[in-house]
């Protein structure tokens, strides 16, 4: 050990692995070890894996390499000929179309096109830096040709010239290179970065046709192939970089009006001719930065995969910021851009460090803002300014960032961002994040998705930047939109059509015209009804707003006295909203019918009727909670001081899935959980069974002062379904004449000492002992954790507005996989906080739509068996208390390496065990159910994309279950109905007005029928079945036999209904007949049906 | 004690014909183990009565009335005892009521306990269920008429084995059994809307119950603190002469005792450089700790396969 390390010292090979040398760290008194984190460990890992092996994966590369080379180089020359000429023959020849970017070289063009030998043909990029990755989908070898200047004129830069010399040219290369290599490789083109000016020839090895080994064929293509691309590029300065600067105009071909006087700059032509000539340059620059800093070509794979995790690549369909681009600007900060000329970054960092600084060096430069030179001295920000994303390099005079839009820097920015944030954020996993999840799926990142399809694009194909047509018109539509959306938006995204490659014998196929938009709105400001433009006496301003608006927009007085340009519009959801403004925009500015536009995932919304009166619906089941703590808080002469006064239910914390409704509506009463603390005393009696009489009691009393000093409500005094025992016996509802309605309970702090007392009493039979655990968690559960809990969300709820509906839908979903009898809805509550509090890999969720979709990501990633989930609600956690709880959770499994007990460990700031939550369920099996649930669903939105239909993912799958237990809904109304009215009053009457329930306010009932029916099912068949069940409405409950019932000798202890079968010994097995009739006489005509799965085999 | 028979203690298998509900239309057989009743600690009447394991869930007294009568006639039933009848009597004693009662066993005279228990008897809840559903596989001891019966019952049952006729649930059964279904859910239901005069008079007697035995606990003790007993010994309890000590006020006392030593504990901390040096080394060592533990994770990681490898 001590000589490697000591040899590893000396070799300077491993210094990318900067703290290789401290895993052998010895001495104690050195702090450096913290630089050693696990982020970096990991990405360790990630760098080893990652990279392809090179020998196998691009076997014989170098010598098909080699032959192509021989065979360019020796293609014969030929003289000038005019261009017409030169092509008819050429096609004519060859049936090659030669691949001329649009508009097409005219018939009478009086220039020569010919070829002559390149000056240079080289392997440049990711294959010579080996910075390749195991992921691509094709590992992409790229050989430039450099033409030589003796075939350009001076003014080639003019008018398209110099790419319809490069089209030539590369398809003169394509018919020798085909002739030779017609027997392993496909010859196609392709546009380089799908850069509609710049055809390329793309070589793919040939799928081996014979049938015998069909197999390994298939083997093979999973393998990732590969491909050679052909590149013409220019000698160095070929144009001086005056004549194609973003200002100058250089394209005159196309324009609609050619006589114009002022014609428009076109940056993209002039930057994409100037890329042209720095393939070499920057070639040098990457091979040098690679000599100069060990740790480059890491910190390159680690770009290129954060990059492609995010759907980011050079191609203009892909944001157009690629590998490339980011090799260049690390290498360039690594260079320059720091203070006075010097570089931004050390060339001595390591990998994951320069990594970090790049990341941080994306996330706090604004490009489209103001553009971004490197060694800002040397050339005037204005020089290089132009209407999209600018990254200029000074040296080689190239904006990096030419094919990226708007957005697209927005974009990259926002996740560079968000993992900045995730890198200084202490508490998450950092690596799987920011590395391993794979991001680019368009419902989980975005909260709307439009699909335009827009038919006449004539107007924008015509433009002489020769950007395409899709892209002009996306330009357009992303300026207009992001004007009318304002703040509401903070991300509007166009994804662009990806342009594949097509054969030499065809013309490129006719481009798509249809984009799609996504947009990520704002809570805040998305959900506001009026739009507020300038005052009436700014008439300048108010004039560009009325001309944006047009008809829409009005002006209006409000109440504050000022007058505003305004508009209204009248959609209530954010949402549809967004739709409103979306249709309007694109009608108005672009002349594009709402039919044009369809709205993707909409339809998640209307799952379960969100609307937007539901916020107002909790907010005064709030009010009446407080109005209803001040009548107790009223109350003279209590015999104990109250201390507090928290409500428990979900109605309380903007998280149950109807909203409250005040009032009568539905024949039965809802009610709000709440508990009453009195301040500590000594007078109550030191017996558990005598404190629930002393509640009730209390109850008694306090029902009797409340009626006195109020007559407006009527109160009714519950059992519990208990016995006389250690366990509470009562409650007291209270109803008010408005409709709201609470369910008091006491709190009695000498019961909580009691009961641990009796728990760790050694002395006391061991059956008393589990009794007072459980009692003693109870208690726990209801008195302390539940209402934190009840603070938390609400809290929480009230922050970030997408939070509420979210909880509902997800509990919705958790209910119609019939999951939510053994998952508590305080735990998905918390399942989805978490999905807000740490968002990582993108931000915050701000719609429904992505709330819910990330929190099902969450659940699909969540490996529960290793892992706590830990939501630090209070942000107070520090890291010994987190790793306590991972220590636990170790702890747990290792004594109980099958998890029967103890399944999902669940911390928050409030409860630092991790068990409050899950201490009864859901088991192994039913938490795997949950996972696998997520999975198929984030499997389906995956696959299915933009087309996903909503519903699918809330359907349910009965097929799993054993036995499917139908009840009739008719009788559980009828319980309800029954239950309502007093037993001695009016009997239920067919005639509405006649019924005893018209006429009086229905009575509060203890629980719902069904749930009081299956407490009694699973209280019986604790050790028999596991019931599966969602909400109340839910007609039909599923259920699995145990599968721990196995066939076994008989003893007098078995926990189940057996019956013996055959063979030697006592063997018996649980009688599934008689116990299913025996559910059925229970359930008497509360059962439809019980429905028997059948055998498989 | 009566000689056991052929079965010895090993369970006889009543099988009882369950009849198809609507809900679920097939027939079953639910075996009943039964044998003689031996627990651990005799009583008068274990040699009349019968143990059953695994009987049905929603049994009642009246169905295995019908049983029995269907087995050996009429006459031989007299009661039966479910397994969790018996929970319902819980511990209202006072605390110190049973600490003490250990010391001192007194025996009551008979009025006296019959008074008490009609007086504990009233302090009980009403019921809220109509008829209770018992756990799955639960059991009961039978009481029969006479020894005899118990033979008779158990050569029946031998006899079904070959007979084949076996009686049917529910069939033919005398007296009133509650029915399940919505009406037994919407009664519970409306009973567990208390009746509020009701539960006050029975808290009312629950606490005339429980005052007087925590005052007989308290004389007792008090007794016992001063009456040394045969041996010559005397009891100690807890308290003072006057009042005996509250769970509360000592709990409060502790609390003080130890908020006091922390306090003085935490004005040491860092007093003395050596105090520094120890706590560096320490913390040192702990991020050494978390190094190991860092790696150990990856490896962790790493054998897992996939975890390295970015999705696709």
């Amino acid at each position: 050990m001590e000589s490697s390390s000591k040899r590893r010292k000396i070799g300077h090979e491993s210094i990318g692995l900067r703290h290789a040398g401290l895993i052998d760290f010895e001495s104690r008194n050195t702090a450096r070890v913290t630089a050693a984190s696990t982020f970096v460990l990991q990405t360790d890992e990630l760098l080893k894996e990652a990279k392809p092996n090179y020998e196998k994966a691009l076997h014989g590369v170098d010598g098909q390499l080699h032959r192509l080379k021989g065979i360019i180089d020796g293609i014969e020359p030929h003289d000038p000929k005019p261009i017409t000429e030169a092509t008819v023959k050429f096609e004519k020849e060859h049936r090659i179309v030669i691949p001329y970017p649009d508009p097409k070289p005219a018939k009478d063009a009086p220039y020569k096109v010919s070829y002559s030998p390149p000056s240079q043909c080289n392997v440049v990029g990711s294959y010579v830096s080996r910075t390749m990755i195991k992921t691509q989908s094709e590992f992409g070898i790229d050989m430039v040709v450099q033409m030589p200047s003796s075939l350009f004129q001076e003014k080639d830069y003019t008018n398209m010239r110099y790419f319809y010399r490069r089209a030539y040219y590369i398809a003169y290369i394509a018919a020798r290179v085909r002739k030779e290599f017609a027997q392993e490789l496909d010859l196609s083109f392709e546009s380089l970065n799908e850069n509609p000016l710049l055809p390329i020839v793309v070589l793919r090895p040939k799928a081996s046709s014979d049938g015998s080994d069909e197999r390994e064929a298939k083997k093979k293509s999973k393998k990732a192939s590969y491909s050679i691309k052909l590149i013409p590029c220019a000698p160095d300065d070929l144009f001086p970089w005056s004549k194609v600067t973003p200002k100058s105009n250089n394209n005159r071909l196309g324009e609609a009006d050619e006589k114009k006087e002022t014609q428009a700059a076109t940056p993209f032509y002039n930057s994409t001719l100037n890329a042209e000539r720095t393939f070499i340059p920057y070639l040098r620059l990457l091979t040098h930065m690679r000599k100069e800093c060990p740790a480059f070509a890491d910190a390159c794979i680690l770009g290129r995969t954060w990059l492609q995790q995010r759907g980011f690549g050079s191609a203009i369909s892909q944001g157009g910021f690629g590998h490339f681009e980011w090799a260049t600007m690390i290498a360039l900060l690594l260079q320059m851009g720091g203070r006075n000329g010097q570089a931004a970054l050390s060339t001595s960092l390591s990998s994951t460090e320069l990594f970090k600084a790049a990341l941080h060096f994306l996330s706090t430069t604004d490009l489209s803002k103001k553009p971004y030179t490197f060694a800002t001295s040397t050339i005037s920000a204005d020089a290089v300014r132009e209407a999209g994303p600018v990254m200029f390099d000074p040296t080689r005079q190239l904006n990096l960032l030419f094919k990226m839009t708007p957005w697209s820097a927005s974009m990259l920015q926002s996740y560079a961002k968000s993992t900045t944030e995730l890198l200084a954020d202490v508490m998450a996993d950092k690596f799987d994040p920011t590395f391993i999840i794979k991001a680019d799926i368009p419902f989980q990142t975005f909260d709307v998705v439009f699909e335009i399809q827009s038919t006449n694009l004539s107007k924008f194909s015509e433009s002489a930047d020769r950007r395409s047509a899709v892209t002009n018109f996306c330009l357009e539509a992303h300026k207009h939109l992001k004007r009318a959306y304002g703040n509401r938006a903070q991300l509007v995204q166009f994804q662009l059509p990806p342009r594949g490659h097509w054969s030499l014998a065809k013309p490129p196929a006719k481009e798509a015209t249809r984009a799609l938009m996504g947009v990520v709105f704002d809570p805040v400001h998305m959900s506001r009804q009026m739009e507020f433009g300038p005052p009436a006496e700014e008439q300048k301003e108010a004039a560009r707003f009325r001309q944006f608006w047009g008809d829409k927009a009005e002006l209006r007085r409000f109440k504050d006295g000022s007058i505003l340009e305004c508009i209204e519009w009248s959609s209530k959801l954010p949402l549809q909203i967004c739709e409103e403004i979306t249709h309007y925009t694109l009608q108005r500015h672009l002349k594009i019918t709402k039919d044009q536009v369809t709205t993707v995932g909409g339809a998640f919304s209307s799952i379960i009727s969100l609307s937007h009166l539901d916020k107002s619906a909790f907010d005064s089941a709030r009010q009446a909670f407080q109005n209803f703590e001040r009548d107790i808080r009223n109350l003279e002469e209590l015999p104990l001081q109250i201390k507090q006064l928290s409500p428990t239910s979900s109605s309380a914390r903007y998280a149950s899935i109807e909203p409250p409704l005040m009032g009568y509506h539905k024949g039965s009463i809802e009610l709000m959980d709440v508990n009453l603390y009195f301040e500590a005393s000594s007078k109550w009696p030191e017996n558990l069974t005598a404190i629930q009489e002393a509640k009730v009691e209390f109850l008694i009393d306090i029902d009797r002062r409340l009626t006195k000093a109020n007559d407006k409500i009527t109160t009714y005094l519950g059992r519990e379904n208990k016995e006389l025992g250690i366990e509470s016996l009562a409650y007291l509802d209270i109803i008010y004449e408005s409709g709201a309605a609470f369910r008091l309970r006491i709190h009695c702090d000498l019961e909580e000492k009691l009961l641990e007392r009796q728990v760790k009493n050694k002395t006391l039979e061991p059956r008393i002992r589990e009794e007072a655990e459980e009692a003693f968690e109870k208690l726990n559960w209801l008195y302390n954790a539940l209402p934190l809990h009840t603070q938390t969300i609400a809290t929480f709820c009230t922050r970030f507005p997408p939070l509420s509906p979210t909880i509902r839908l997800v509990k919705h979903w958790f209910n119609s996989h019939k999951l939510s009898g053994h998952i508590r809805e305080e735990l998905v509550e918390l399942f989805v906080l978490h999905a807000f509090l740490q968002p990582y890999p993108w931000r915050q969720p701000t719609s429904v739509i992505t709330g819910l979709l990330r929190t099902l990501f969450f659940l699909s990633k969540w490996d529960w068996r290793d892992e706590a989930l830990i939501v630090d609600t209070a942000e107070d956690l520090s890291e010994d208390d987190r790793s306590s709880v991972r220590h636990d959770l170790q702890t747990w499994r290792k004594r109980d390496p099958s998890m029967n007990d103890k399944v999902l460990f669940v911390a928050t700031s409030n409860d630092r065990s991790g068990l409050a939550y899950t201490r009864n369920g859901p088991s192994k099996l039913v938490a795997s159910r949950m996972t696998h649930l997520a999975k198929a669903a984030c499997k389906l939105v995956r696959e299915k994309g933009i087309h996903l239909d909503p519903s699918l993912l809330f359907e349910t799958s009965l097929q799993d279950y054993d036995v499917l237990f139908h009840l009739s809904s008719k009788a559980i109304k009828n319980i309800i109905r029954e239950t309502a009215v007093e037993s001695g009053g009016r009997k239920h009457s067919q005639f509405k007005n006649l019924d005893a329930l018209t006429a009086s306010v229905p009575l509060p009932i203890r629980a719902h029928p069904t749930d009081v029916f299956m407490e009694e099912l699973e209280r019986v068949y604790e050790d028999s079945l596991l019931f599966f069940r969602g909400s109340t409405d839910d007609s039909v409950v599923a259920a699995l036999w145990n599968p721990r019932l196995q066939k076994q000798k008989f003893r007098a202890g078995l926990p189940y209904n057996f019956h013996s079968v055959g063979g030697d010994g006592d063997q018996v097995e649980v009688n599934q007949k008689a116990v299913l009739l025996e559910i059925a006489r229970a359930g008497g005509d509360m059962i439809k049906k019980i429905e028997v799965a059948e055998e498989d085999e | 004690m009566a000689p056991l028979d052929a079965t010895g203690d090993q369970f006889a298998i009543l099988p009882i014909q369950m009849p198809p509900a609507p809900s679920f239309p097939e027939t079953a057989i639910h075996e009943v183990r039964i044998r003689r009743n031996a627990p651990k600690i005799p009583t008068a009447n274990d040699s009349r009565s019968l143990f059953l394991k695994n009987i049905p869930a929603d049994s009642t007294e009246p169905h295995f009335r019908a049983i029995f009568t269907d087995l050996v006639g009429a006459g031989r039933f007299e009661t039966i005892t479910f397994e969790d009848d018996n929970k319902a009597a819980a511990a209202i004693d006072p605390a110190r009521a049973i600490k003490i009662a250990g010391f001192a066993r007194k025996r009551k005279r008979g009025d006296v306990e019959d008074e008490e228990r009609a007086e504990e008897e009233a302090a009980r809840l009403p019921d809220i269920w109509t008829r209770q559903l018992h756990r799955s596989s639960s059991t009961a001891i039978v009481l029969l008429a006479d020894d005899k019966s118990v033979q008779l019952v158990l050569k029946a049952i031998a006899k079904l084995q070959k007979t084949k006729k076996y009686p049917v649930w529910g069939q033919s059964i005398s007296g009133d059994v509650q029915s399940l279904g919505s009406p037994w859910v919407s009664s519970h239901l409306r009973l567990c809307r208390a009746n509020k005069a009701e539960i006050q008079k029975a808290t009312h007697a629950f606490f005339n119950v429980f005052n007087r035995k925590e005052k007989e606990a308290a004389e007792l003790s008090k007794r016992l603190r001063n009456e040394p007993d045969e041996d010559g010994f005397v009891t100690v309890t807890r308290g003072g002469k006057v009042n005996p000590a509250n769970q509360f006020e000592a709990e409060e006392a502790r609390r003080k005792m130890v908020e006091k030593a922390d306090k003085k504990k935490s004005e040491l901390k860092d007093f003395y450089r050596f105090q520094l040096r120890e706590r560096r080394k320490q913390e040192q060592a702990e991020l050494l700790k978390r190094f190991e533990e860092d790696k150990k994770k990856v490896n962790a990681m790493k054998e897992k396969r996939g975890k390295f490898k970015p999705e696709t």
